[in-house]
């Protein structure tokens, strides 16, 4: 947890600060600011920067992305896993196959595409192509293959169809691995930086990650701010994580079938 | 029979994808170019009696500007493109945005020149304008220079610095004038003054030889103390390279780069002899001379003049209590300092004409005297304008040092770095192989190998 | 009747399937097809000329070369056949662990066992000869960051698949500072790359005083240069270097020897950083679908904690660790901004991947047509090597019920 303390100590100092008091070492003394002059007006200046807008922009995407990850991944993942149907195999090798595409190589026919579609600078192109999530489908499909067969025979017999077995049955039982999707969507989307930097033209929808780059000038970093300005998007996640974590980690440590 | 279509779907879809790509291979409209421009090998000011742009509507023409100021800049700048918006007589409304470092913005070009969006005006190096221009992306700006009605006057155009008003014409593309500048920086050499003199030196070193046994006699292995962070950086190896006489990179054509010149070899070898009598050292990390020098551990630093208030803030916060320092020429062995010029200038990507003209005369309001004067106390840069430099009396006084690199400025050779296309890469190269020859490998045979590379990279991206 | 069913089931399928598929097909897919197009040109920014296959050969050098080279793999592949043939029932036979399986085959087995090896040494024998030849006349800038790519897979996956599943099983377990442990392990992975490789590029910081160095002095090592350091681990540690037969087939193997660049090993280290806590969280998912009835039983029977964590747990993790193998082999192999944001200019290439090299083609030659080719024989190659890992793994998972 050391990188995260220097984050923390070097965002409290002043900018010749971090240029004079270099050392990586927690024992050092030039590791940690200077304690009569604690640098909280860094945050200040950050966030006035457009952190905030950012910020706010970020939460909206990483929203928008993880809601349209759950609703495209969810029934995949069910048809994958549970339902029989013509060329599921061959289907499901292509969704294997996107996952081995580099990235590079997705970014400029995506912007292309993207351009066509006149979502330039828009919400759209900073979230749809993300909710294209072969991983969270093969996870999802994973724990849903473990829920016993028998278990939805039972329902059918009842005279349930497929779409209320999955809502009913099947999705409450996989709650564990939801919350750990959702968790890792909102953490990709609030951390990407690529392609948002490609496909955002102003300050409307630029994301926390870009903003984050400003701090970086062409003859002095401005460690602090950037400093600060990484602990303040962080502080969220970190949040949500807390609160979301009593979540995950109970249904995380509950068995997953019971008898 | 699932295999099979799924076979000939692919097949449509590569078809469908060539066809959608296709579309990208269109370039945009022509722009009318004066023929005086492609024909003339220097650059000259052909008189142009009638502007041909005086037909074309400007009444609320909107000029999109990436550039990569943030902060204390990016206000400045903001300042500076209101007060354009407010006065000017045209209507055209300028938007300025963050777009980015440098190399994000390039990325962001080359992606967009593939097919997407591109803004009016962009900064860039001019190598990477020479890039843009291998997609023909970019307008040719003297037209607008010379244009009668639109362009600069002749008392105008006499107050910009020459070696920076020459900067932007490519050899590579006909002399075009891919860039105009907004604003300049200079590697120079940053000297710790008091720490000098009490070595028992008068003064700055003004030939390598001084600089060379300045360095030693700061080094003391026991604190710690040594002479010179070396900045493996290609501008920087260009910058020793021009100070010891010879054409920095290229051969004597200038078509072609050459390494392996006496020029190069000498000063690799100075760097050498220092790095191992421990005079000089490897940079630790992104900044860490800046860092070496505030800390009074490194008697000398080479960098940029846009760093003079980084430099500053980081002396005044300084461990070791504050100093006396300034900047000077890099040491040479020529009659005059031989400086390297840098700096992004900003281009102006083919749209449409109505946008190009309107983003012409933003940079016309940018380099005029008062923004001029206006961007240099913000941004620490040099002005473009010669007479800008009687305004700054105050700025001066309050960042003598400045003043000390605006004078370096202009009683200097000045030379500035290959502006090809694919020098971009070819830096990479270059600082890898100065690490490299700071390992220990054999400066010759390494030079070579890097003119063979870049050279190779050099053909792939030719017009 | 059963036809009717039939269809509407398939239906209903594929109305589940559409709206992720609808995205993966514009956003996955296509660029994939447009890759292909576009490698087929020379293509700088605009579109230029068509090449058909020049710029795969660009790459390999000598097309003779590369069909050794598929030769070998052939072989390769042959040989997993022919053993699959020889161990079919082999299990099932045995009375007892650790009897001899050779005992046991058919005659017929047999045959395909010793085949199976003769395969194996042929395939080698071929990708000997082979990799180094294609190295020598193809690519070599695309040689060295495969070999690159290849080192830095190697060092990731099996430690973070160890470290996440370590971190995995304390979750589980009671002890004091648990509820801050648990919040805290996934930290690394939510910290913006760039903010966490600025960090981490001070750690390990070729200053005497970076933390890196600080705990080498510790341990009466000399201040390393870190994300410099180009050159490799073995190298380092016992002073042996390729030396100058680097033309030779020889070598080039004597090159692999020398091990992954320090500077690669500082990236790792980032790495190691940033996914342990995720490949642990997705640990604890799969072990959260083990039931607790398993562990009381075991326990009731006496068993000790050792034997339950390899005979009960390992096993019902399997498909979980099968897939984040998986996952993690194709990921390193594509991973780009982890490394992007640490690799340095001066190390040479000594740490840049393939995916590294393509972006560098990509924009800094703008050279798109060679770019793509690269991306397709780097898509290939991560094809390939998942079919291996599904091959392997066949009996190895143990799904459900």
């Amino acid at each position: 947890m050391l990188p995260l303390l220097y984050m923390v100590a070097t965002s409290l100092k002043t900018y010749g600060e971090t240029v004079t008091r270099v050392s990586s070492n927690p024992f050092h003394p030039f590791f940690w600011p200077k304690w009569n002059n604690l640098q909280f007006v860094n945050y200040l200046v950050s966030w006035q920067e457009g952190i905030g807008s950012y910020f706010r922009n970020s939460v909206i995407i990483s929203t928008v992305t993880t809601l349209g990850i759950l609703v495209t991944s969810i029934p995949a993942a069910y048809a994958f896993s549970k339902l029989r149907f013509w060329g599921k195999n061959t289907l499901f090798t292509i969704l294997l196959l996107t996952l081995m595409i580099p990235e590079t190589v997705l970014t400029i026919p995506n912007y292309l595409t993207v351009a066509a579609l006149g979502w330039i600078d828009s919400l759209a192109a900073l979230t749809v192509p993300f909710m294209a999530g072969a991983f969270y489908i093969f996870l999802l499909r994973q724990f849903f293959s473990q829920i016993p067969n028998a278990l939805l025979e039972s329902a059918r017999i009842d005279g349930a169809t497929n779409f209320r077995t999955m809502i009913s049955i099947s999705i409450p039982l996989v709650k564990g691995p939801l919350f750990t999707i959702s968790f890792l969507g909102f953490t990709g989307a609030w951390n990407a930086l690529q392609w948002p930097l490609v496909v955002t033209l102003t300050e409307t929808w630029r994301p926390l990650t870009v903003g984050l780059l400003k701090f970086m000038s062409e003859a002095g970093p401005e460690s602090q701010l950037r400093m600060a300005g990484a602990a303040i998007a962080l502080l969220p996640i970190v949040l949500v994580y807390i609160v979301a974590q009593k979540q995950i980690t109970d249904a995380i440590t509950q068995s997953g079938v019971k008898g | 029979m699932s295999n099979r279509i799924i076979l000939v779907l692919a097949a449509l879809l590569i078809i469908a994808g060539g066809v959608f790509a296709g579309g990208g291979n269109q370039t945009p409209a022509p722009t009318t170019t004066a023929p005086a421009a492609s024909t003339t090998p220097a650059p000259t000011n052909t008189p142009v009696s009638q502007s041909q742009f005086s037909n074309l509507e400007l009444q609320g023409v909107e000029v999109l500007f990436w550039h990569q100021h943030s902060r204390a800049r990016e206000e400045a700048m903001n300042r500076i493109i209101a007060g354009f918006n407010d006065t000017n007589p045209y209507g055209i409304t300028v938007k300025g945005e963050y777009a980015g470092g440098y190399g994000d913005i390039y990325n962001k070009m080359i992606s967009g020149l593939a097919g997407g969006v591109v803004p009016n005006l962009v900064v860039g190096y001019q190598n990477q304008a020479g890039a843009y221009m291998l997609a023909d992306g970019l307008v040719d700006i003297e037209p607008y220079v010379v244009d009668p009605e639109f362009g600069l006057t002749a008392t105008e155009k006499a107050d910009f610095i020459e070696g920076i008003y020459n900067s932007d014409y490519n050899a590579q593309f006909d002399n075009q004038r891919l860039g105009f500048p907004p604003n300049r920086s200079m590697e120079v050499l940053y000297y710790n003054a008091d720490w000098l003199e009490e070595l028992g030196f008068a003064g700055p070193p003004k030939t390598w030889e001084e600089f060379e046994r300045m360095a030693i006699a700061a080094t003391d292995a026991s604190t710690g103390k040594y002479g010179y962070p070396i900045s493996t950086d290609a501008s920087n190896l260009f910058s020793l390279a021009i100070s010891l006489g010879g054409d920095g990179y290229l051969n004597g054509s200038g078509t072609d780069y050459e390494f392996n010149t006496p020029e190069i070899r000498n000063a690799l070898s100075m760097m050498k002899r220092l790095y191992d009598a421990g005079a000089a050292k490897k940079i630790a990390e992104a900044y860490g001379n800046q860092t070496d020098f505030g800390n009074r551990i490194s008697l000398f630093s080479m960098g940029s003049t846009s760093g003079l208030p980084y430099y500053g803030s980081a002396v005044e916060a300084s461990e070791a209590g504050s100093f006396a320092w300034s900047v000077a020429p890099m040491p040479t062995n020529q009659s005059r300092p031989v400086m390297n010029m840098y700096g992004a200038s900003v281009s102006i990507p083919k749209t449409s004409p109505e946008n190009q003209l309107a983003a012409w005369l933003f940079l016309k309001y940018l380099t005029s005297p008062e923004p001029q004067r206006a961007w240099t106390v913000e941004s620490g840069y040099f002005p473009v304008r010669a007479s800008v430099r009687n305004s700054l009396t105050d700025y001066v006084s309050e960042n003598p040092q400045f003043g000390d690199a605006f004078d370096i400025l202009l009683n200097s050779q000045i030379k500035t770095e290959p502006p090809f296309a694919s020098y971009e890469e070819v830096r990479r190269s270059v600082s890898s192989t100065f690490n490299e020859i700071l390992d220990g490998a054999d400066i010759s045979s390494a030079l070579d190998r890097l003119t063979k590379e870049a050279n190779e990279i050099n053909q792939d991206m030719l017009p | 009747m059963a036809q009717r069913s039939h269809w509407k089931e398939n239906l209903e399928a594929y109305a589940y399937l559409l709206p992720s598929f609808s995205i993966v097909a514009v956003f996955g897919i296509y660029p994939l097809f447009y890759t292909i197009y576009v490698s087929l040109f020379r293509w700088r920014i605009r579109k230029g000329d068509f090449l058909g296959l020049a710029n795969y050969e660009a790459i390999f050098g000598d097309l003779a070369w590369l069909g050794v080279l598929l030769g070998a793999l052939t072989f390769f592949g042959l040989a997993l056949k022919l053993r699959e043939q020889s161990l079919t029932n082999i299990h099932q036979r045995s009375q007892f662990r650790g009897e001899n399986r050779l005992r046991l085959m058919t005659p017929a087995q047999r045959v395909f066992y010793g085949s199976s090896w003769m395969a194996f040494i042929l395939g080698a024998g071929l990708l000997f000869f082979s990799l180094p030849n294609l190295y020598f006349f193809g690519d070599d800038k695309m040689f060295d960051s495969l070999r690159v790519t290849v080192w830095y897979s190697l060092g990731a996956v099996p430690l973070q698949l160890v470290g996440g599943l370590a971190v995995a099983w304390l979750l589980n377990r009671k002890f004091k500072g648990r509820q801050f442990f648990r919040v805290v392990y996934l930290l690394p992975y939510i910290v913006p790359v760039v903010a966490g490789a600025a960090v981490f590029e001070r750690l390990f910081s070729l200053r005497p005083e970076s933390f890196a160095n600080q705990v080498l002095l510790g341990l009466g090592i000399p201040p390393q240069e870190w994300l410099l350091e180009r050159r490799g681990l073995v190298t380092m540690l016992t002073g042996w270097a390729a030396g100058e037969s680097g033309n030779t087939v020889l070598g080039y193997w004597q090159s692999w020897i020398e091990g992954p660049s320090l500077a690669l090993v500082s990236i790792l280290a980032f790495n190691w950083w940033v996914f342990t806590g995720y490949y642990a969280l997705i640990f604890a998912n799969g072990l959260s679908q083990i039931p607790k009835e398993l562990y009381e039983a075991a326990e009731v029977d006496g068993a000790s904690r050792r034997s339950v964590f390899f005979r009960i747990v390992l096993p019902l993790l399997s498909p979980t660790t099968y897939f984040l193998t998986l996952l993690g082999v194709i990921g390193t192999f594509k991973s780009f901004s982890h490394i992007w944001v640490l690799r340095n200019n001066l190390a040479g290439g000594a740490a840049d991947p393939l995916s590294i090299y393509i972006f560098a083609v990509f924009y800094g030659r703008s050279r798109f047509g060679y770019a793509s080719a690269l991306s397709i024989v780097l898509t290939i190659i991560v094809l390939l090597l998942t079919v291996l890992q599904q091959r392997a793994a066949k009996d190895r998972v143990h799904y459900g019920e």
